[in-house]
């Protein structure tokens, strides 16, 4: 008999304990971070997937020497450069950027010679098929040039 | 072992379309289903993680109705491909899928899920390139994890997809404050 008014008691008891941590809980501060309605800011170092780095006159700085596709681990990195008639450096014309196959190691812009690569902060990134993902770097750097 | 397709073909995605239409009332329908996208408790590797995140507290995928994770393929509707699909691991897969109820819909998490990841090379012999392989993939979230967000994002395109309107403001990142 004694057994069984220990057990009510222990049982009461471990009630009032676990709705004073929800009491507690209640009037603290809301830690849910409200996604959609506020957006969060990214710390500096975050990595989205990597984009073309801009100069001061908003042109890419890269100059097509393949670094980043030949040291690329999985290969998701595809560039090609042309030598225009009488220049003397070699001009960036295509860049493509395979996100889907990434693992952002940050292999590319550790080993770009003229720091033209950095990660983006695009964090959010959804859609209804894998080609989505398959981004034109030059593309972008144009669009957000303008 | 299931033999899995070698083409690259992504696969259809709704392998079985409903018999008999209502208009007004499948509308209705699909409101209520996309407001309450139940997913399946199901993770792989590293990915899964990020969604146990995205179902605690400082995310909370309970706003959206789908925070309530089901230990059965019975009671789900929205199965989330977290994580590296091993060959060995493929046709549990599979069979998981095919046990759950339609409607259902599948959300590839990760690069893993989405093409393989950075398990994809020449001669590779353990790993399922994409979970668009084996079974049909209505959402992708690319990112290696991706953030919870990305998560809460997929899940907002599965509810478009589904009502055909969005209900909730669309981020950009670039303009975050």
């Amino acid at each position: 008999m004694s057994g069984y008014f220990k057990e009510i008691f222990d049982g009461g008891k471990s009630l009032l304990v676990g709705l004073g941590i929800t009491f507690k809980q209640m009037i603290q501060p809301v830690v849910t971070e409200r996604y959609p309605r506020t957006a969060p800011k990214m710390p500096p170092r975050y990595r989205g997937h990597i984009d073309l780095v801009r100069d001061e006159e908003g042109n890419n700085k890269c100059i097509a020497c393949g670094m980043c596709q030949r040291n690329c681990p999985t290969g998701c990195i595809t560039i090609k450069g042309e030598k225009p008639e009488g220049a003397k450096k070699k001009v960036l014309t295509f860049y493509r950027l395979d996100f889907t196959t990434c693992s952002l190691c940050g292999i590319c812009v550790e080993s770009c010679p003229t720091d033209a690569l950095e990660f983006s902060k695009e964090y959010n990134l959804a859609g209804y098929s894998a080609g989505d993902f398959v981004f034109d770097l030059l593309k972008r750097c144009e669009e957000r040039r303008r | 072992m299931t033999n899995l397709p070698k083409d690259l073909k992504q696969l259809r995605q709704d392998d079985h379309p409903p018999v008999v239409h209502f208009a007004v009332l499948d509308k209705l329908l699909n409101l209520g289903r996309a407001n309450s996208l139940w997913p399946m408790t199901f993770g792989l590797a590293c990915c899964a993680i990020e969604m146990m995140a995205t179902g605690a507290s400082r995310f909370d995928l309970d706003r959206f109705g789908a925070g309530v994770f089901r230990p059965a393929p019975k009671q789900s509707d929205v199965m989330i491909v977290a994580g590296t699909i091993s060959r060995k691991m493929a046709p549990a897969i599979v069979t998981l899928y095919e046990q759950m109820p339609h409607p259902k819909w599948v959300i590839a998490m990760g690069n893993c899920a989405i093409s393989g990841g950075p398990f994809v090379f020449d001669g590779q012999y353990g790993i399922v390139e994409g979970a668009d392989r084996i079974i049909p993939v209505d959402v992708y979230i690319p990112g290696c994890p991706p953030r919870p967000e990305a998560l809460i994002e997929g899940l907002l395109k599965l509810e478009e997809q589904l009502t055909g309107s969005r209900r909730f403001p669309r981020v950009d990142p670039e303009a975050a404050p």
